[in-house]
């Protein structure tokens, strides 16, 4: 299990499991239990690699495992970066993380969704939340 | 004492003795009919969130009130919700409950006053802080939450909007724990040394060769898998068996554990706080349908030195026990029998001569309902229920990482260890959020 690996062995390990990912043929089940490993260890490094999957609504759930406990800035800026290219209930679940995360700086966006007719009742309640969630956190 | 049953309401009767209360350890055949009927306007209108295994005993007891009506069920499957409906009906002899497959239609209901969350562990949280947001008092089945952010998050909701919470950790609700727990409070052993919990081991068992099958009709397999990462349906690991998968629940650590620690955290005074170190060495499946721990060994040390120790049991029996080891000696306590070192202990136990009383409730349910009506925290309340249940998620993120952790309490944080920090809380497939 990589989480009892010692802390010198897992850059390795993530660079292992972040090559995986990255390997022609690679399937849903296989992506996620990458992304699972990865949520115990993964770094920054990880941002580049699955900041595409993020994008993806068939794999932005699992781009969510593996970032969603990585506390680094630019998994905050992948997320953002997602947030327009998402629609429905992915959509939804990237802004549930970003509410978890406190991320500030995605206030100014959230709050457009929340008052975008075009945006779905469900994705703009979802909106609603995240910011009173982040504004009572400041 | 008005001894008539035909014109005694129920909380009349509770008070009354304890006849009363071994009467009403049976109320699913003591039709609330025999105490007369409580004017609609004063019942407690209540729905149930997941109406499977668990919720049995809790829709018995609560039919056999006269101040409760069951309103509504919800099941994402259609057999347990059907079969449900037609208890309730059957037991009002009306065609009034409404059942749901999605939860969130029945919490929007203005006419329910509180809701029972009896789904499996991977919902606790989600249902009832969706039904909290709507207004409901909520009784959550134990383990109170997968994880410890869950539990915290279902907190923050209970307060936030000023709801009643009770967690299904019961025994809280016996006076032979109850006694217990004051004893060890009172210092009834002398200075406590150590606690043993000792929980049955796995009663199921599933290994490498099952395989997915076709989803059954009537069972919205995606929304029972809710927040969980996709898993195709395999009856194994479905209904019950559920226990034994990390991604919907935590094992024996949780399904028996949470009982006996609940007891330990309240002997200790623990409530609102827990363990600065816990080291396990569990066993867990390398293969198969199930990834909970097979063998359970943790140890938790507590700030005042007592060391709490839980681990699985193999002498077949099927029920745990909590044992208080302290300078005068041991008591042990279970669902079946107080034992001790020295018959003499167990008689000071009942004496309750201690100055210092914790509260108390003679029956779980009752308290609840009770608190629903005079706001007041119920015997196990939520923050309670939290508490004992990250314990539980103590030990076994300790048992996955084979490593001791340390635990700041305060913080609900681990220290220096950014791993086993993740391990509080885990992803939920979209579109769900504790948001």
């Amino acid at each position: 299990m990589v989480a009892n690996a010692e802390p010198a062995q897992r850059p390795a390990m993530e660079a292992k499991l972040l090559e995986a990912l990255t390997r022609p043929g690679v399937t849903d089940v296989g992506r996620l239990f990458v992304c699972r490993m990865l949520s115990l260890i993964g770094s920054a490094r990880c941002v580049p690699v699955l900041a595409p999957l993020l994008a993806n609504p068939a794999t932005a759930d699992a781009a969510r495992y593996a970032l969603d406990g990585i506390p680094e800035p630019a998994v905050d800026e992948a997320y953002r970066g997602a947030l327009a290219t998402l629609s429905g209930s992915a959509k939804i679940g990237l802004i549930g993380s970003m509410a978890l995360r406190g991320d500030r700086q995605a206030s100014p966006a959230l709050l457009a969704i929340q008052q975008n007719p075009a945006e779905s009742a469900e994705v703009r309640a979802a909106a609603a939340r995240a910011l009173g969630r982040i504004n009572a956190s400041t | 004492m008005n001894l008539n049953l035909l014109s005694l309401n129920r909380r009349e009767f509770l008070k009354g003795s304890a006849a009363a209360s071994a009467v009403l350890a049976m109320p699913a055949i003591l039709p609330s009919r025999l105490f007369g009927q409580t004017a609609p306007s004063r019942q407690i209108t209540v729905g149930f969130i997941g109406v499977g295994n668990i919720a049995q005993g809790h829709m018995d007891t609560l039919l056999g009130f006269n101040d409760v009506k069951i309103l509504a069920v919800s099941d994402v499957d259609r057999a347990h919700r059907e079969a449900a409906v037609r208890k309730i009906n059957g037991s009002y002899q009306n065609g009034d409950c409404a059942q749901y497959g999605d939860f969130r239609e029945m919490v929007a209901r203005r006419d329910l006053d509180a809701v029972w969350v009896c789904t499996p562990d991977h919902w606790h949280a989600l249902a009832a802080i969706a039904a909290i947001r709507a207004g409901k008092d909520v009784y959550v089945e134990k383990p109170l939450t997968l994880t410890i952010r869950e539990g915290r998050e279902l907190v923050n909701a209970a307060r936030q909007f000023k709801r009643i919470a009770q967690t299904g950790t019961q025994q809280r609700s016996s006076k032979r724990f109850h006694d217990t727990a004051e004893f060890i409070r009172n210092d009834g052993l002398g200075k406590l040394e150590r606690i043993e919990v000792l929980i049955p081991a796995n009663n199921k068992y599933c290994g490498a060769t099952w395989t997915a099958e076709p989803v059954p009709a009537g069972l919205d397999w995606d929304m029972w898998l809710g927040p969980a990462p996709w898993s195709p349906f395999t009856r194994q690991g479905c209904h019950y068996n559920f226990r034994f998968n990390l991604d919907y629940a935590a094992g024996q650590v949780t399904n028996w554990g949470v009982h006996y620690i609940d007891i330990a955290q309240w002997a200790l005074g623990m409530d609102e706080s827990g363990p600065l170190e816990i080291e396990g060495h569990g066993e867990f499946p390398g293969t198969g349908l199930f990834s909970t721990a097979t063998k359970v060994d943790f140890t938790c040390r507590y700030a005042s030195g007592v060391m709490l120790r839980c681990h699985t049991r193999y002498d077949g029996v099927g029920d745990g026990n909590v044992r208080f080891f302290g300078e005068k000696g041991w008591v042990d306590v279970s669902r079946s029998a107080s034992t001790a070192s020295n018959p003499a202990l167990l008689k000071e136990i009942n004496a309750r001569a201690g100055s210092l009383k914790i509260a108390a409730s003679s029956n779980h349910h009752d308290n609840f309902l009770s608190c629903i009506r005079s706001r007041a925290r119920p015997i196990s309340d939520v923050e309670t229920g939290h508490r004992t249940t990250t314990v539980c998620n103590l030990g076994n993120i300790a048992m996955q990482l084979g490593r001791k952790v340390r635990w700041n309490p305060e913080r609900e944080e681990f220290i220096d260890d950014p791993i086993a920090n993740r391990m509080r809380h885990r992803s939920m497939r979209a579109p769900w959020s504790l948001v």
